[in-house]
């Protein structure tokens, strides 16, 4: 009878044990090592993506960088919908960065009604930045002026690559 | 009184050690839940490693790792056969390694990784993949990694120009 009472006790006391094991990994789990860790690991394969799109789209054809481009914003939109910590403003940021280079790849597609849609998510974008709203000419000046700094650089002395070239001012 | 005693000392090593299992659990869920984010991220991890330390180690050593990372994207490659950003990166990767190879007179292995990141990059719809480019390319880039960070940068158009 000794033995059935302590082996009941030290049952009890493995229970209470995992019980307790289980409730603390949950709340932990719950309220802060799951947000952090999939905060972080959005934001690392977020970068990640950004630069797979950006060199689809300054080095490879309007197809391909179009690919790729929809892949980053998919991620992006995946963060914003799920609620995901990331810095509020560069989301926005890199959203509406991405929609303007939509944009760009829309006009050489010659679907103006498509490029007229990013342009104005991209000024929604900044809007919601808590900026003015920008001027469609403002943005479409500044998206040029970035492409044209980025083919410099990436592409060396050949000058403009990538859709800008095919572009007709 | 001692069985409560007892009793309350499990409570508390249960919390304990619940407590620091959570990481591990948080992994595996985000593992099972998300695999895509989740070995992308490790994926972009160990770029940061191999990329960022790659201009201050010597040659031999960055051609040790940049191997081992080439052969960790390819592992992950005939998982996922029509990854681009796969393809992208191991194309890349060849120029980096050509790049490496180069510094330690390995000239014909150079030329081999660089046909091999040719073929790849240009799969992927490039349109200059000649030997120059692409190395001046990855200058460029390496020259720029730096590990993640947010500085949460914005500025409206000017920062459209500049970032």
């Amino acid at each position: 009878m000794k033995v059935l009472k302590t082996l009941l006790f030290c049952s009890a006391c493995g229970l209470v044990f995992l019980l307790l094991a289980v409730f603390s990994c949950a709340i932990r789990v719950k309220y802060s090592a799951l947000p952090k860790l999939r905060a972080s690991s959005a934001s690392s394969y977020a970068r990640f993506l950004e630069g797979y799109s950006f060199l689809q789209y300054n080095q490879a054809g309007a197809e391909q960088g179009k690919t790729a481009l929809l892949v980053y914003l998919g991620e992006l939109r995946k963060i914003q919908n799920e609620k995901i910590e990331y810095p509020e403003k560069s989301l926005h940021f890199d959203s509406a960065l991405t929609y303007l280079r939509l944009y760009r790849l829309e006009l050489v597609a010659s679907d103006s009604t498509k490029a007229e849609e990013y342009l104005s998510l991209a000024q929604n974008e900044f809007l919601m930045l808590g900026q003015k709203k920008i001027s469609t000419e403002s943005l479409i000046k500044a998206i040029e002026k970035r492409e044209i700094d980025e083919a410099r650089i990436y592409n060396g002395d050949k000058g403009v690559m990538g859709p800008v070239v095919e572009l007709k001012p | 009184m001692k069985k409560i005693i007892a009793l309350s000392i499990c409570a508390l090593l249960g919390s304990v050690v619940g407590y620091f299992c959570a990481p591990i659990a948080s992994v595996a869920m985000l593992q099972s839940t998300d695999p895509e984010t989740f070995y992308g991220s490790s994926l972009a991890l160990y770029k940061n490693t191999v990329v960022c330390d790659c201009n201050d180690r010597p040659p031999s050593e960055s051609l040790q790792e940049l191997s081992r990372y080439l052969s960790t994207l390819q592992t992950a490659k005939a998982k996922n056969q029509n990854s681009k950003v796969l393809s992208q990166e191991i194309g890349l990767t060849y120029v980096r390694l050509s790049r490496v190879e180069e510094k330690l007179n390995h000239q014909f292995q150079a030329d081999e990784d660089m046909k091999h990141g040719q073929v790849e990059l240009a799969s992927l719809g490039w349109k200059d993949v000649t030997k120059s480019h692409l190395r001046s390319l990855v200058a460029q880039l390496d020259s720029q990694y730096k590990p993640v960070e947010h500085s949460g940068q914005v500025g409206v158009t000017t920062a459209i120009s500049t970032k």
